[in-house]
């Protein structure tokens, strides 16, 4: 898994919600961290924002961090 | 049987970010919240008299995540609906299930700085889409969406458009809903925030805001005066919470005025022309909606924006629908000193009036030292006159672009 993915997502969700950076794990519910499915729109268009990229839509719906990572993972640089 | 409708709750957002209290006691000192307003932006900077919450912060008193999807009407509209809520004794954090409480809220922009803002980022800032909540924070139902899911207000979320007669217009439909029995509570009010690059030029090009300068802008507001120049824009956001006064008195709520009648009409016959036929038969329309009789009303509380074509008329009104009791109607603008809200407007001037019958005291029209003898007829009350009156009664009268007219009846509760 990306570390800077991971990383970029830990300053996005600190800077548009407060969520602390070391609640922010792989494992971590969305649900629990109080991202909908209206957030997570919003944070995929954060990344194709920071990134410059186009993320498609989604095709399923991701209940952790680390699934809504692995669909951003590949438009990510890798250092 | 219609049910009779309390006011057991208000609140808003003071411009100058103290209090309630405060601002109704400067409002009834006629203190204007009116600052000069300048920005950088661009192609050409503002520089206009207005009312700016400048110290208005959403994030600091609602706290993200909340905010993170609410424009900045919405967050105003919150903020004072939290206030009335809490004012009338209901608990900002009980989030249950109540079938029987509602929103109705007005608004004339709703979220239009959203629009505007994602315009610039497509324009200046070469972005091929925009990001997604601007669609839910730009909904001019955002407002009672956020209220109603913040208190889990079952009943209806409806929100109205009505240019600046949007808020008379929402508490007056709401007033409908508790009287016949469709709701036992409403939150209704209105927020707006004009002050808003594109929306200022427009009013600009319309030629009716009043200039102004560091120096002159607190005095930019004139209405009924012969030097009278425009209107001042102002943003904020007032809430009532109006409730069937059984239900009140059943939980023991504190019972601040009476909303005893509501009257609204159209003029159609011009989209800004002010027509003194159709502001007539609205209030005559609120007046016996409430079955106060006229020489019971002892305060309107008036649209005056002062506009040249806009006081006389309503004036005119005035004199038509109560004779020769006119001349001792005491009558005053504060718009004068809180700036025209646009759809917000008539719910600010629904809490001054509600405050001044509790209070026995009525505000000025600052600024008013040389009256136009069009606007003459009644009873202006300016700055330093004697102001203490025991109401039975008040009007706010609400007159839009459109010829939307909405007018409000306010009863003491005694």
């Amino acid at each position: 898994m990306s570390k800077i993915a991971l990383e970029t997502m830990q300053e996005l969700l600190y800077e548009r919600l407060g969520i602390d950076k070391d609640k922010v794990t792989l494992d971590a519910s969305l649900e629990d961290l109080g991202i909908d499915s209206l957030m997570q729109i919003e944070l995929l268009f954060d990344f194709e924002d920071k990134y410059k990229v186009k993320i498609p839509d989604l095709t399923v719906r991701p209940t952790t961090i680390g699934e809504l990572i692995a669909i951003v993972e590949p438009f990510v640089p890798k250092s | 049987m219609k049910r009779r409708v309390a006011i057991t709750g208000v609140g808003l957002v003071d411009p100058l970010g103290i209090s309630i209290n405060s601002f109704f006691d400067r409002t009834i000192r006629g203190e204007s919240s009116i600052r000069h307003y300048s920005t950088n932006d661009i192609p050409v900077p503002i520089s206009i008299p207005a009312v700016h919450c400048e110290n208005f912060n959403g994030d600091a008193i609602l706290g993200k995540p909340r905010t993170i999807s609410m424009d900045k009407f919405a967050q105003m509209g919150l903020v004072a609906a939290f206030e009335a809520w809490t004012n009338a004794g209901f608990d900002i954090n009980d989030k249950s299930h109540k079938p029987d409480i509602g929103v109705s809220w007005g608004t004339a922009l709703g979220g239009t700085r959203i629009y505007e803002q994602g315009l610039k980022e497509m324009w200046l800032n070469d972005r091929e889409r925009l990001p997604p909540l601007s669609v839910v924070m730009g909904m001019n139902n955002a407002c009672s969406s956020h209220i109603a899911i913040q208190l889990g207000l079952g009943n209806s979320s409806l929100s109205y458009s009505v240019a600046c007669s949007s808020a008379s217009a929402a508490i007056g439909e709401a007033y409908r809903r508790i009287r016949d029995g469709e709701a036992n509570a409403m939150v209704a009010g209105g927020s707006d925030t004009p002050l808003i690059y594109g929306v200022i030029r427009a009013w600009d090009g319309m030629r009716v805001l009043s200039p102004g300068d560091e120096r002159t802008s607190p005095n930019a507001c004139r209405p009924f005066d012969k030097s009278r120049s425009g209107l001042v824009l102002g943003e904020g956001a007032a809430a009532l919470i109006l409730e069937d006064w059984e239900h009140a008195v059943a939980r023991n709520a504190p019972i601040i005025a009476e909303l005893a009648g509501y009257g609204a009409n159209c003029d159609h016959t011009n989209l800004v022309k002010p027509d003194s036929n159709g502001q007539v038969a609205a209030i005559s329309l609120a007046l016996n909606d409430s079955g106060v009789a006229p020489e019971d009303v002892g305060y309107i509380n008036a649209h005056g924006t002062a506009t040249v074509e806009g006081d006389p008329s309503e004036i005119e009104a005035l004199r038509r629908v109560f004779g020769d009791r006119a001349k001792d109607l005491a009558v005053s603008s504060t718009k004068s000193t809180h700036g025209h809200l646009m759809g917000a407007s008539g719910a600010i001037e629904a809490v001054i009036s509600i405050l001044s019958i509790k209070n026995g005291v009525v505000p000025p029209t600052a600024n008013l030292r040389d009256i136009d003898p069009a606007c003459e007829g009644v009873r202006h009350i300016k700055v330093g006159d004697n102001n203490k009156l025991n109401l039975k009664a008040a009007i706010s009268n609400s007159f839009a672009f459109g010829g939307s007219n909405a007018v409000l009846v306010f009863k003491s509760a005694q």
